[in-house]
């Protein structure tokens, strides 16, 4: 009987947990923004950023990596590249080196991957005023 | 008593050991810097497919960058001998065949055959696969995925990759081998089969195939299942084994394989970073040993990953985890044992490329 009541009240106190909305990403805001504070980016400056992943569906990033070869230079766009295993690599991809501008970051010690970044994808991060989380959706041109 | 039993069967141990003709390893000792290679400023880390040849002390591989092409080292000095710049700029994985050609991958075509100056001598387009087909099946650009040549076919186990929201014909996908031969008139023969696993459930990014040979056998190993095929292309027989880790439950499928057009690729990408992979497999002919590389969930640089041991039956030997120097992607095996690329001394000295063996003991 005792048991069963033991029971009982565990399934009451389950089902009484507020309801928690989904996260859209393992990144916080806070932490997100830190990265690039901590190299001088503000990212509330930028329209669009761009996270383009040195590792995971390779077709997916060559593809981005062509959209940033053309429109690097709009400064609405901020394009980070980060799971990089190779920075000489990634320098030798472009061989033009001013398309690394001021709106372009090189995550050399990876710290968007430490801070919960985990797409194999190139994508998309939307900043909500409302939302403690970074949204990261995969990205289209 | 019981002590005494135990004291035999210590004692009969190698014994049994010897009569299975196998032996018995159990763990791993690094050997830092057993090769080191220079780099020049337009050369890198990064490399799509090596193979090491002992006779002519070369490690060859194939580099994407700043153009496809095939480099080839002296192992003895560590400097680079010559390039191969191929007609067309593409080559992916590569196998060099006994008259000095090449048979290279471009996965976007198939397979080109050049001479030792990257002269295309023959070209093989491969039925469906390249982006321009919208690919079912992208060739693979994985060093986990060798190129065979035998009895005037190339052979190739590379991906199967269904992408979500795509309109495939499914009913197909059963009838494909895990194995690839295109004959020398474009016409493709499958060998083994899809496992049973992926028959019926879509693992997503997951579903694809590694592979290894011995002696003139291939191996496949799923990316996402424990079932091996052994697979005599002669015969066109496939031995299946069941290779049983401590990761299979570790793998699951993102659903039903009916229902593929359902999931996104926010789904898929998460179903790919929250499992574990079997991504490679690699035959060590020195020691009838085999590696079964597996990818940790994460898409963390370097990758977590970890290696099992496996005799000639496939059967787990030990379990070794990577450390995390390493890129697994980047190896070969000599007389000694397993060479991985150390990217730590890599960061260190760019202009180094340096292999750290793992040997068995």
């Amino acid at each position: 009987m005792i048991k069963n009541l033991f029971f009982l009240f565990c399934l009451i106190l389950i089902s009484c947990k507020p309801s928690v909305k989904t996260p859209e990403s393992g990144i916080e805001k806070e932490k997100f923004e830190s990265v690039f504070a901590k190299n001088n980016i503000q990212v509330k400056d930028y329209k669009n950023i761009i996270i383009i992943p040195g590792s995971g569906c390779s077709g997916c990033i060559s593809e981005a990596e062509t959209y940033f070869k053309a429109h690097s230079k709009e400064k609405e766009n901020l394009f980070v590249f980060t799971a990089i295993g190779d920075v000489k690599i990634l320098k030798m991809k472009f061989k033009d080196s001013t398309i690394f501008g001021n709106n372009v970051f090189i995550d050399e010690k990876n710290e968007l991957v430490d801070n919960g970044f985990d797409s194999i994808y190139p994508s998309t991060a939307t900043l909500d005023p409302d939302s403690e989380l970074v949204k990261i959706s995969v990205f289209s041109k | 008593m019981k002590r005494s039993l135990k004291i035999t069967l210590i004692l009969l141990f190698p014994i049994y050991n010897y009569c299975l003709g196998q032996q018995r390893y159990t763990s791993i000792k690094i050997e830092p810097k057993a090769y080191q290679f220079s780099l020049d400023k337009d050369q890198a880390l990064t490399s799509s497919y090596l193979e090491f040849d002992e006779k002519n002390n070369e490690l060859w591989r194939s580099v994407k960058y700043p153009k496809e092409h095939i480099e080839i080292f002296d192992t003895k000095t560590g400097k680079l001998k010559r390039k191969i710049l191929p007609e067309g700029n593409k080559c992916n994985v590569f196998k060099k065949m006994e008259d000095g050609n090449v048979w290279i991958q471009d996965e976007d075509f198939g397979f080109k055959l050049i001479n030792k100056n990257g002269r295309i001598l023959k070209k093989l387009q491969e039925p469906g696969v390249g982006r321009k087909y919208g690919a079912d099946m992208i060739a693979c650009n994985s060093s986990f995925c060798p190129i065979s040549v035998y009895d005037n076919m190339v052979l190739t186990t590379g991906y199967i990759i269904l992408l979500p929201k795509k309109d495939y014909a499914i009913d197909n996908y059963s009838k494909w081998g895990t194995l690839r031969g295109i004959e020398m008139n474009e016409k493709v023969r499958y060998y083994g089969s899809i496992p049973k696993a992926s028959a019926k459930s879509f693992y997503g990014g997951l579903n694809s195939f590694a592979s290894t040979e011995n002696n003139g056998k291939i191996v496949v190993a799923p990316m996402f299942s424990n079932d091996i095929q052994v697979i005599d292309v002669e015969k066109r027989t496939a031995k299946m084994f069941h290779a049983s880790t401590k990761y299979d439950k570790l793998i699951k499928p993102l659903g039903k394989l009916e229902d593929y057009r359902s999931y996104s690729i926010d789904q898929a990408n998460k179903h790919f970073v929250s499992n574990y992979a079997f991504i490679g497999i690699v035959y060590d002919k020195y020691r009838d040993v085999y590696y079964r590389f597996i990818r940790h969930p994460g898409n963390s640089i370097p990758m977590r990953c970890s290696i099992v041991v496996m005799d000639k039956n496939f059967r787990a030997l030990f379990y070794y985890d990577v450390p995390f120097d390493y890129s697994p992607g980047r190896f070969f095996i000599d007389k000694k044992g397993l060479l991985l690329a150390n990217n730590n001394n890599y960061l260190k000295d760019n202009n180094k490329l340096t292999f750290d063996r793992l040997s068995l003991l």
